[in-house]
């Protein structure tokens, strides 16, 4: 896994699985969250309450991602950072995690969560991810 | 006189086999990549891999433009597939000899745009060729007949625009003459 090696590692993605749990614990109306690489391999996740194929998802997160990154860029916005999607059941969140590598932290929501709220608890999380893979 | 066509044209083949580079090499506008850094090195030692796809254009003399539309090479990518051969009129598959089975990619290949190859047209492009002495055009062609399909087949170098647009080319006349051209006529009336 290469530059993914050192997040790869156990205790790393043990320590981002625990921040992606207390994500969770902190606004109830999020019920799964996983990392993954920018070429769409899923590193660890969690989830509450509902059945989750964060493999599978992963592949088409990196899709996505890669999408908004060329549609920003051919509008001439700079990076893309976050992507939104709202939909009839849930609310999708994909965010960008700059560190030695890029990763995606995407967090699903259910309809009652608060737009607002999901996305502060989620850019947090995804800065304490950042900082836990630059220590190790 | 015909009203100049808008075909969708899908590249295809596993990871590495130059879909990309194809793409940039006949397209006549800036190429659409949605690459992101490779970390499947046991796949493919490459840099960089494309994620969700590659778009470019090719005019054609008579006014006719080939839309072409690259797909992710992985296999976990296969929403994508999906989505991309939508209403597409042809599907060109690159095959990479120097990987470690190269008859069994097109076998997987064929296999999973079949749906799109027997409602339209297909080709398939050769690459690296040179460093693969021990298999030949007919083992190819004997995949295909397994799966029964006839669909040209050619070695290319793929990095050159004229072996692209070779590709491309055969790809159009299956088009013409099976008439599926008048169809992507009407779709773009609609």
């Amino acid at each position: 896994m290469n530059q993914n090696a050192q997040i790869s590692r156990p205790l790393v993605l043990r320590a981002v699985q625990i921040k992606l749990e207390q994500l969770l614990a902190t606004v109830p109306a999020i019920v799964g969250a996983f990392l993954a690489t920018d070429d769409g391999f899923e590193l660890t996740h969690a989830v509450s309450g509902t059945e989750l194929e964060p493999a599978r998802l992963a592949a088409m997160c990196s899709s996505m991602i890669a999408l908004s990154h060329a549609l920003v860029q051919e509008s001439d916005l700079g990076e893309s950072e976050n992507l939104l999607i709202e939909a009839k059941k849930g609310k999708i969140i994909l965010l960008t995690i700059v560190s030695q590598t890029k990763l995606s932290l995407t967090v699903l929501a259910r309809p009652s969560a608060t737009l607002g709220q999901v996305l502060v608890h989620s850019k947090i999380c995804a800065e304490a991810i950042r900082q836990v893979i630059e220590m190790n | 006189m015909n009203a100049p066509r808008e075909i969708k044209i899908l590249i295809t083949g596993p990871m590495g086999a130059g879909k990309t580079t194809a793409i940039a090499a006949v397209s006549e506008v800036a190429p659409v990549k949605t690459e992101a850094v490779n970390s499947d090195l046991e796949q493919h030692s490459k840099s960089h891999t494309t994620v969700a796809l590659d778009y470019g254009q090719v005019q054609l003399a008579g006014g006719d433009r080939l839309r072409l539309y690259g797909t992710p090479g992985q296999k976990r990518f296969n929403v994508m597939w999906q989505i991309l051969a939508k209403g597409a009129f042809g599907v060109v598959i690159l095959i990479d000899l120097t990987r470690p089975d190269p008859l069994g990619d097109l076998r997987d290949y064929a296999q999973d745009f079949a749906d799109v190859i027997r409602n339209s047209s297909g080709v398939i492009g050769l690459g690296r060729c040179a460093d693969n002495t021990l298999l030949s055009t007919s083992d190819f062609y004997s995949v295909l007949s397994e799966l029964g399909l006839m669909l040209p087949i050619f070695a290319v170098d793929i990095r050159k625009r004229d072996d692209v647009l070779l590709l491309l080319e055969a790809l159009f006349s299956q088009i013409e003459m099976a008439g599926l051209g008048e169809e992507a006529a009407d779709e773009n009336d609609r």
